[in-house]
């Protein structure tokens, strides 16, 4: 074996062996324990800061964890084509990559997660950056710039938690019971929603998406669609819900949240109907698809939560495979022009096949992912604010207003004299894709296993929402700055705590 | 050791003393040989030079077992000065390393060289260990003057000796501008012992108006030396007309002396009127912040763009004098040690791609880098990270400890301040990155201009240690961290 060679059978190998391990995360997780972490392990870090290196499943982050380690290897084995110069770094950085993300998504620590989640960023810089098309280093930079303005700011609101709650710990445990005044907890809601928001991206902050997404080499799109963009919609339901409830419940914030949702599906679904760039097109969904998952997540209760985590893992499978034909597409013909092709279907009957089942997951065509998520998250936006679910609703039309015509044109028109003659899935292409579908589907036809995991966990988050505006209510018609409330983790403790400063007692 | 006796002076300052012995030898092989650039003479005076650096270095280890923080005398040997000696003898040992193949290549008169080189350390050490204020201007004049000498000591360069008479002009003014704070606060308190002047601020009634005037002039003083804005105006014309490993030097050891000095002197003994001043320092820690950063993205020449980027850096240290507790001390401590061990790795590499000239300085040499030299384009790469502050370097850990610091103190501004223009510095750190990774090499044959002899094997390993510890001072920063709070001033 040549060295190269060696490269992928390696990488392969160890992200496959990292998917069958995470299986029996899947299978130890027990939902019936509740909501707490399982499989947790800590160790010392930094005794100094009280840092531990500690990581901990819940439902929410068992599926983040098992979509990141089936998707990598997918996107590795999908890129064995595709790149063709310095591939031992190339693999290298897809398996740092892999662990960055992994460690996000499984450390119960704020240091250890704003390490991790800074660290996601050098491997991706140097993916886009080195293997990327003619503009790479501008979507690269734009890419690192963007995201590193929001988590910067969230690092000094982290060490301000943490300053606040006596400098002791990072544990997620330990911010949850620091007191916060409604002022503070919109200043650090803001701090840590723009970071997040970023790496949605939700619709004003989305500008770097479409560029590092077309320069991005197949599996680096991939793998910064179907994972990275997680990265911002887990952080909204881990850590801006429950560490700053008060502000999340307020009605102004969670307005214009979903206001920005709704925005993003409609103006990113207009944007992507004109594009002539089908991997541009497919980009702007990615940003529709987010929206849903921001109004399914502000609806705060449980149909909306649940849903916007079923869309985050059907966007996953679905945008991935829809960037995967893309790239094979574009390996056979150089070119991503959705004008250039046509009639597709009699050449390449799989290939069509994989790639109308990926697009009617995408749309949210009912039996497919992207129905079941988009139906309960708009189920919940409309128990929540029915205004916005009527604007939302009109997205899905839009979905297909944009996805069938290019699929019509690649696929179904006549061919033109600029149109290639393509070969159909070789079997490589075939196994990439077939996980990628059976996922599709299953969530699609029985989401059930899916639900039932992550609904403890959720509930969760919900209730401690809800306590907090049930306080509000009670306390009355003050949020001063010296109001300082304290909700307990439901199911930790009976008692919800108000701290001392309660006015109507002085 | 309590100072009674005057030998205990000759115990307390024996890095130093051991340092000059050395340095006087250096000159006089010197002198006993034949002038100019043989190899064998800067080697041999090289490796002199660095065995004096190791001896200074066992005396201050052995200081360890003598040391007394509580001494009354005018040389202070605490934790904080012996932690101050190990930062500026390895910034020197680490520039010797540097300055042996360059001196070499270039033919400069390698025992002056050597010998003002260590001239200087000693008067950072003077200065860091100092409780008198008078003493503290000796030992910066030991060192400014030395430095003037280095910028200007390569003859033929016109740049050098341009750059050595700016730095001479300005920094004699600003000497000027120090001593009147020190006279103005002798007749506030009537003392120049730093421990009297506290104790006058604390109990007694000193003269409030001179007492501030003086202490501003003396921030105005340092703040010259460490080149916060307004007063960086010289940084990037001297470092780029100084000689590569000089300008490497000048960046770190000075910076760490000076700013050592600083803090011990305004968040220590004059902490008592720490209203009055931190208002200013305030001001100046925003714009130098941002000011430099903003500067720096233009600049297309490595030695200007480290100039700008040293002058962000200062900026971020003049927040743990603001924020003057012990928190913000370790992140001053822990933060020089990763920008020391990140810029001179930085500079090691320069001066590898310049091939040991005053050449190719510009970002576009830098292109390609990652192809022909993909291991010094990683150390490069680690180091810029570093001074970037990303997470798994010792940059990042400084730079916390510098957030958490002003946190505690209630500095928000400030901290949002250092994040966004961290923001900012990521460009100009990324753009390197981005011609050693991205872009091809500009010339595809290039063998005779890349690097070659005995030299880019001692660049190498100042490359590969360099970058080794600062990874590990990001990721196991524990150990690093108990020996700073333990160097602490205040507990």
């Amino acid at each position: 074996m040549t060295p190269r060679v060696k490269a992928k059978m390696i990488a392969l190998c160890w992200s496959s062996l990292v998917f069958i391990l995470s299986i029996f995360l899947w299978l130890g997780y027990v939902p019936e324990e509740g909501s707490g972490y399982q499989m947790a392990s800590s160790f010392d870090w930094i005794e100094q800061f009280g840092v531990s290196f500690s990581l901990g499943v819940d439902g929410i982050s068992l599926f983040m964890l098992m979509l990141t380690t089936f998707i990598t290897p997918i996107a590795i084995l999908g890129a064995f084509e595709y790149i063709k110069k310095k591939e031992k770094a190339f693999y290298s950085l897809m398996l740092l990559l892999e662990f960055a993300v992994l460690g996000v998504f499984s450390s119960t620590d704020m240091f250890l997660f704003y390490v991790f989640f800074e660290l996601t960023l050098i491997p991706m810089y140097f993916i886009v950056g080195i293997w990327g098309g003619d503009r790479r280093i501008y979507a690269a930079v734009k890419f690192f710039l963007y995201t590193s303005l929001g988590s910067l700011l969230m690092l000094v609101a982290i060490l301000y938690m943490y300053t606040k709650g006596g400098s002791e710990s990072f544990a997620i445990s330990h911010f949850l019971e620091i007191p916060l005044s409604m002022s503070e907890q919109l200043w650090l809601f803001g701090a840590f929603g723009l970071a997040f928001a970023i790496k949605i991206p939700l619709f004003p902050l989305h500008t770097w998406l479409p560029d590092a997404h077309v320069e991005a080499p197949t599996p680096g799109s991939v793998v910064l669609a179907s994972v990275l963009l997680k990265m911002g919609t887990y952080g909204f339901i881990r850590f801006l819900l429950p560490f700053f409830p008060l502000a999340a419940s307020s009605s102004i914030v969670a307005t214009v949240l979903m206001g920005l949702g709704v925005i993003g599906i409609l103006f990113c679904s207009w944007v992507a109907a004109v594009q002539t760039d089908a991997k541009k097109l497919v980009a702007y969904t990615s940003v529709a698809h987010m929206g849903f998952v921001v109004l399914g997540i502000f609806a705060l209760n449980e149909n909306g939560l649940q849903g916007a985590m079923i869309i985050m893992i059907s966007h996953g499978l679905s945008t991935g495979a829809l960037f995967l034909l893309l790239g094979m597409l574009y390996e056979r013909s150089k070119t991503r022009n959705i004008a250039d092709f046509g009639g597709l279907a009699t050449m390449a009957p799989w290939l069509t096949t994989a790639f109308l089942i990926s697009a009617f997951a995408s749309i949210g065509v009912p039996g497919t992912s992207g129905f079941t998520g988009e139906f309960l998250a708009l189920i919940g936006t409309f128990e929540a604010q029915p205004t916005m679910a009527i604007f939302a609703a009109s997205g899905v039309v839009f979905a297909a207003y944009y996805m069938l015509p290019m699929i019509q044109s690649i696929f179904f028109n006549k061919t033109n004299e600029k149109s290639p003659v393509l070969n159909d899935l070789s079997l490589r292409e075939i196994l990439v894709l077939f996980p990628l579908i059976v996922g599709i589907m299953w969530l699609g036809v029985y989401p059930k296993p899916f639900m039932d995991r992550m609904a403890p966990s959720l509930n969760s988050v919900i209730e401690r929402v809800e306590e907090a505006r049930r306080i509000e209510q009670f306390t009355g018609d003050f949020v001063g700055p010296e109001h300082k409330v304290i909700v307990t983790w439901p199911g930790t403790d009976d008692a919800v705590a108000i701290s001392a400063t309660e006015r109507k007692g002085c | 050791m309590d100072f009674t006796q005057n030998w205990h002076y000759l115990v307390a300052m024996a890095p130093e003393i051991v340092l000059t012995g050395f340095a006087i030898t250096v000159l006089l092989i010197g002198v006993s040989r034949s002038r100019t650039g043989e190899a064998k003479l800067v080697q041999k005076l090289g490796s002199i030079s660095l065995l004096g650096i190791a001896t200074a270095g066992l005396a201050n280890y052995i200081l360890y077992t003598v040391f007394d923080s509580s001494s009354q005398g005018i040389v202070a040997v605490d934790s904080y000065s012996l932690f101050a000696n190990w930062i500026l003898l390895l910034s020197l040992g680490l520039a010797i390393l540097i300055s042996i193949p360059y001196v070499e290549r270039q033919g400069l008169q390698a025992p002056e060289y050597f010998a003002l080189l260590m001239f200087c350390s000693v008067g950072l050490m003077v200065m860091s260990a100092s409780l008198d204020l008078m003493l503290i201007f000796i030992g910066l004049e030991i060192a400014s003057i030395s430095v003037y000498a280095l910028a200007a000591i390569d003859q033929r360069s016109s740049r050098g000796s341009e750059a050595g008479l700016k730095y001479f002009l300005l920094g004699a003014f600003s000497t000027g501008i120090f001593l009147y704070g020190v006279a103005l606060i002798y007749g506030a308190t009537s003392s120049v012992n730093l421990i009297e002047i506290a104790d006058v601020i604390a109990t007694g009634s000193p003269n409030e108006g001179m007492l501030l005037i003086g202490a501003i002039m003396l921030a105005v003083g340092f703040c010259f030396k460490v080149s916060i804005v307004p007063f960086h105006m010289w940084t990037p014309d001297v470092y780029e007309g100084s000689p590569l490993p000089v300008t490497a030097y000048m960046s770190v050891a000075v910076k760490a002396g000076v700013f050592l000095t600083f803090f011990r002197v305004f968040a220590v003994y004059l902490e008592g009127v720490h209203y009055s001043w931190s208002n200013v320092l305030w001001c100046l820690s925003v714009f130098t912040m941002i000011g430099a950063n903003l500067v720096a993205l233009t600049q297309n020449n490595v030695k200007r763009l480290l100039a700008y980027s040293g002058i962000a850096h200062s900026g971020y240290l003049l927040i743990t004098l603001i924020a003057n507790n012990a928190t913000s001390q370790s992140g001053l401590l822990f933060y020089l040690s990763a920008y020391v061990l990140g810029n001179l790795g930085l500079f090691a590499g320069i001066a590898f791609v310049s091939n040991q000239s005053e050449e190719k300085l510009d970002v576009e040499s830098y292109a390609g880098l990652g192809i022909k030299y993909p291991f010094v384009a990683l150390a490069l790469t680690v180091f810029l990270f570093s001074l970037g502050g990303f997470p798994g370097t010792g940059g990042f850990i400084g730079k916390v400890l510098i957030l958490q610091g002003a946190l505690q103190d209630n500095y928000i501004f400030l901290c949002v301040a250092l994040v966004l223009s961290t923001l900012i510095s990521y460009w100009y750190y990324l753009r390197i990155a981005w011609f050693m990774w991205m872009k091809d090499p500009l010339d595809q044959s290039g063998d005779e201009s890349s690097p070659s002899g005995p030299s880019p094997l001692m660049l190498r390993s100042i490359l590969i240690f360099t970058s080794v510890l600062i990874v590990f001072l990001g990721i196991f920063p524990s150990k690093w961290i108990e020996f700073v709070g333990f160097a602490a001033l205040i507990k």
